[in-house]
């Protein structure tokens, strides 16, 4: 995944923003235990569909494998089971930043997300990391969604291919890191 | 390949608005692909308003814009003599609706003449009419000189005729603009014979201008500008909450009323509680997301990532919605032709119209001998909520007080609902989305993106917002199990 | 009206008018020289955090002699340069008018609205630049470094006004603390469009404007309402109004500020004659006052 041709810089205002946002969406989790697979579950329902810009992928528990999706995306839709204290099924979001702290306490996932994020070349300027979390109603050891959960997936399609949409039509901050990767590796005619 | 366009400064409103566009071209028309408005002043009302003796709302919410302070000024009162429990006296409506009726003519005026028109001819050679973009405009495909010379000179006269409406105003209002006259419980002004004649005197000449300059330049801008039937219409949504209704809010003889009008819709009845705001886009703390007015609370967070406009993002039922004169006048059936940039300017004409001659028969109906005010006590607690329209669009205020103190106040404006940021699932506002498929002549003078805008009247001095400080949950709830099923 | 229009000299209005305006006949040859060069300063005006209603005021002029209205006023007498409510330019082609003005032309600077600082700034952003917008801080600071005169027009600019009142959230500052120099102060929520053109024609004339403490003028703000109004009980030797709503009493009891307010409204009054705060039986708020709005409450009743 490198930069083509078709990945122009613009300015708009102060921010510098790419005509194609790159997102990435990660489904997390473990799906031998219940609910606890809801974000796999997701993404697999996503990856069915083939979005421009959007690459989609179930990394499971094996957190450190996103390490080269992380480098390479603008924006990241992490989706995970998550305690919000409301109704099993229900539906949470947060940007990254705001809700880290909450988050590692209420995903094991989590805390590897830093990691990952600090492992890779993204330090200094990180993507902008959003959450989708659902609420579980059962974290016990089995195979499938709970019931509660089963019958909203639709509707939890529904939220994510929104934010997806939401990403995809609002330009954003470039890190500045890829601004001058993009300046050595691409040709001039293509960047603003 | 799509490229953005910033217009920033957008001209000829009030306030402080920025607008990027999208332009590519699509099946061989170059156009607006995608759009984003941005509100870029923020002053926090509420704060400024909290504390304060109840009394004084209506003075200090007028400041929320000079060219709508009636409006304002009235939905605060509306709001505060819910609080209060106290009625205005049936001349006292009168007095109030001929004062509000009066701004919204001059503002109807000053928004197609002097706000709109600069975007489809060309001027004097002088300043401020020049330099100007001169794209779409001139004797090759638009306004020939005849045409132009007679729209200036309606413009000069126009300047003119919008002071008159304002000393309307100032009749029974005391000033315009600021007027002092308003007060819970009714106006202060007294009904003099010498003020009856001055105001019949002044609404006729201005009547004059409506029926023999005003309506004949929109219908001749829109013969010239044909294709502007077909431009801005936007999501096609439309809401009302009423205005200039008799005592008892009671809207039957009321010429604006409540409503709701999904697109391609019949109306139906407005429910308050369908409203909510968002702030994805916006640059308050999203944990204030999808909160009611009534519940509403936001605390400002700039920067903000995604975020691009001070203007929170009001929904009805999770649809963006237009409000103003096109919409009230669909709402009452007034208006039925369609929902586009001229259908704007020919609705909000035709409102001024209608708004005389309701202004004739409310004169008729004074009681010089009634009185125009209702005693009573300052609330020492209670809350309300006061719904009205303003030249703009549907206006809301609630209110809240605690020890004879403002402690709360919320205010959602016209052009909040006009000039709306996206919302959390990304539908745009109902601006960002009117110029979706404008077409761009000039990617240099993007003259087009301006008539859509313009066509809306915004008016961002009411963007103004509610601040709490206390610590709010980082994470929003977009589905809570527990109360959908 | 075509183009071409040519320029009449403001005299006319200010022969009619000198009077009232305090020329005389060397200020009005003044005049006619400074509008006969062309390098005769153009006008700047630009809104920071305010609600227009200035502006709205302004166009609301109307007088018996030359110019007699602000379609006059605008045709026939200043260069408006630069008016984000009335100019016909938009966008970058906007800014770059006020840019090239600001740092090659011979112009007076007219500000509406005070100068927010919260947020660095951001609180009020009026234009962009080369893609990069601007802060109001910014853009006043930049204005008015080269301008001939600085005049602030309504409270929120003079004094912060109700743009900065309570807690003041937008961190709104009066134009004369953001750019660190005094201004001419031709304060009133709204002010009287009579007074912004007053100060305008003085400065054309060149003739120094005699200040208040508050950087008022004199000329305008020499006299209290309470005064010169009609009401006041030494001149009409009747009681205090004590109920909303009756003509022709003084206010004074029901919270009226006429006593510390200073402000031209009894003689010159509103909208053509239409009506003044009082006569409608509305207290006067003091809003020219440095203190308006204040914490203090509008109306005093029972409670």
């Amino acid at each position: 995944m490198t930069l083509g041709s078709t990945d122009r810089l613009q300015k708009q205002g102060r921010t510098r923003w790419r005509a194609r946002q790159r997102i990435l969406v990660l489904g997390l989790g473990n799906t031998l235990f219940s609910d606890d697979g809801v974000g796999v579950e997701i993404a697999t329902h996503l990856r069915k569909k083939t979005r421009v810009g959007v690459f989609v992928t179930e990394v499971g528990t094996s957190i450190l494998a996103a390490i080269p999706f992380l480098e390479w995306a603008d924006r990241v839709l992490i989706i995970d089971s998550m305690r919000g204290g409301k109704a099993p099924g229900s539906i949470y979001y947060g940007a990254y930043g705001d809700v880290r702290p909450s988050f590692e306490e209420r995903s094991v996932h989590e805390r590897s997300i830093s990691l990952a994020v600090d492992l890779s070349n993204r330090r200094l300027k990180a993507p902008e990391i959003h959450a989708l979390g659902i609420e579980p109603a059962s974290l016990e050891l089995g195979a499938s969604l709970s019931e509660t959960l089963a019958s909203r997936l639709p509707l939890y399609l529904e939220y994510a291919e929104k934010l997806i949409e939401a990403f995809r039509t609002q330009p954003h901050e470039l890190p500045e890191s890829k601004t001058r990767l993009a300046r050595t590796t691409a040709s001039a005619a293509n960047l603003g | 390949m799509a490229t953005t366009i910033t217009i920033d400064p957008v001209t000829r409103i009030e306030g402080h608005l920025k607008v990027s566009i999208s332009v590519d071209t699509v099946n061989g028309v170059q156009q607006i692909v995608d759009a984003w408005v941005g509100g870029t002043l923020f002053r926090g009302f509420e704060r400024i308003l909290l504390q304060r003796h109840p009394w004084d709302a209506q003075h200090v919410c007028q400041r929320i814009c000079g060219v709508c302070p009636v409006s304002q000024g009235t939905a605060a009162l509306l709001a505060m003599e819910q609080a209060g429990n106290v009625q205005p006296p049936p001349n006292g409506i009168l007095l109030r609706n001929l004062i509000g009726a009066a701004n919204f003519v001059d503002s109807h005026i000053l928004s197609f003449y002097h706000l709109a028109i600069p975007d489809f001819i060309n001027g004097p050679a002088m300043p401020p009419f020049q330099p100007a973009w001169t794209a779409d405009k001139g004797t090759n495909k638009r306004a020939d000189k005849t045409t132009t010379d007679a729209l200036v000179k309606s413009y000069l006269a126009a300047m003119d005729i919008r002071r008159k409406a304002q000393s309307l105003g100032a009749i029974f209002g005391g000033r315009m603009p600021h007027p002092s006259a308003l007060i819970p419980g009714g106006i202060t002004t007294s009904v003099r014979p010498d003020r009856i004649k001055n105001f019949k005197q002044l609404l006729a000449e201005i009547q004059t201008f409506i029926d023999s300059v005003y309506l004949p330049d929109v219908d001749k801008l829109g013969k010239i500008f044909a294709d502007y039937f077909d431009i801005g219409k936007g999501h096609g949504h439309l809401l009302a909450y009423g205005a200039f209704g008799s005592v008892d809010n009671d809207f039957s003889d009321a010429p604006l009323t409540p409503g709701f009008k999904k697109a391609d819709s019949n109306t139906v009845a407005l429910n308050t509680r369908a409203i909510a705001e968002h702030v994805t886009y916006s640059w308050y703390d999203d944990a204030t997301q999808n909160l009611k007015p009534t519940d509403g609370e936001t605390t400002a967070k700039y920067p903000k990532d995604n975020a691009y406009s001070w203007l929170k993002a009001p929904r009805y039922d999770g649809r963006p919605c237009e409000v103003g004169p096109l919409a009230r006048m669909m709402i009452t059936g007034d208006y039925t032709r369609g929902i586009s940039v001229m259908d704007r300017h020919s609705a909000r004409a035709q409102e001024a119209k209608k708004l005389t001659n309701s202004m004739v028969d409310w004169l008729a109906a004074l009681d010089a001998t009634a009185p125009n005010y209702t005693e009573s006590a300052v609330p020492v607690s209670g809350r309300g909520e006061g719904l009205t329209e303003a030249p703009r669009g549907a206006l809301g205020h609630w209110v809240a007080v605690e020890n004879t103190k403002i402690s709360r106040y919320q205010v959602v404006t016209p052009t909040c609902w006009n000039a709306s940021p996206r919302d959390v699932s990304g539908l745009r506002g109902p601006m960002e989305e009117a110029l979706i498929g404008a077409p761009i002549s000039d990617m240099t003078q993007p003259v087009e993106a301006l008539r859509v805008i313009h066509s809306f009247d915004p008016c961002t001095a009411c963007a103004v917002h509610v601040m709490r400080p206390e610590r709010s949950e980082a994470v929003a709830v977009l589905y809570d199990a527990g109360i959908n099923r | 009206m075509t183009q071409g229009l040519t320029r009449r000299s403001f005299l006319t209005y200010c022969t009619a008018s000198a009077a009232v305006l305090g020329l005389g006949p060397f200020d009005l040859f003044k005049i006619r020289t400074a509008l006969a060069n062309p390098a005769a300063p153009k006008v700047v005006w630009i809104q920071g955090a305010g609600c227009s209603g200035c502006s709205i005021s302004f166009l609301n002029l109307v007088s018996a002699a030359a110019p007699i209205n602000a379609a006059a006023v605008l045709t026939d007498t200043i260069d408006l340069i630069f008016h984000p409510t009335l100019m016909w330019a938009s966008g970058e082609q906007a800014s770059g008018i006020v840019t090239k003005t600001i740092n090659e032309d011979n112009y007076v600077l007219i500000v509406e609205g005070g100068a927010p600082t919260a947020f660095d700034g951001g609180a009020c952003l009026p234009w962009s630049v080369n893609g990069v917008e601007v802060t109001f801080q910014q853009a006043v600071v930049s204005a008015a470094a080269r301008a001939t005169k600085v005049i602030c027009v309504g409270t929120c600019a003079c004094f912060g006004g109700m743009s900065a009142a309570g807690e003041n959230p937008g961190g709104v500052k009066p134009i004369s603390t953001a750019i660190g120099e005094p201004t001419i102060n031709i304060s009133g929520c709204p002010p009287h469009p009579d007074a912004i053109v007053w100060a305008i024609a003085q400065l054309l004339a060149g003739n120094p404007i005699d200040l208040d403490g508050d950087g008022r003028p004199k000329a305008i703000y020499g006299k209290t309402v309470h005064n010169e109004c009609p009401r006041n009980r030494t001149k009409t030797g009747k009681d205090w109004a004590n109920a909303v709503g009756v003509d022709n009493l003084c206010l004074e009891l029901l919270g009226c500020r006429g006593p510390d307010t200073s402000a031209p409204c009894p003689t010159w009054q509103w909208n053509d004659k239409a009506n003044w705060c009082v006569d409608a039986n509305g207290n006067c708020i003091g809003c020219t006052e440095k203190t308006f709005p204040g914490p203090y409450k509008f109306h005093r009743t029972i409670s």
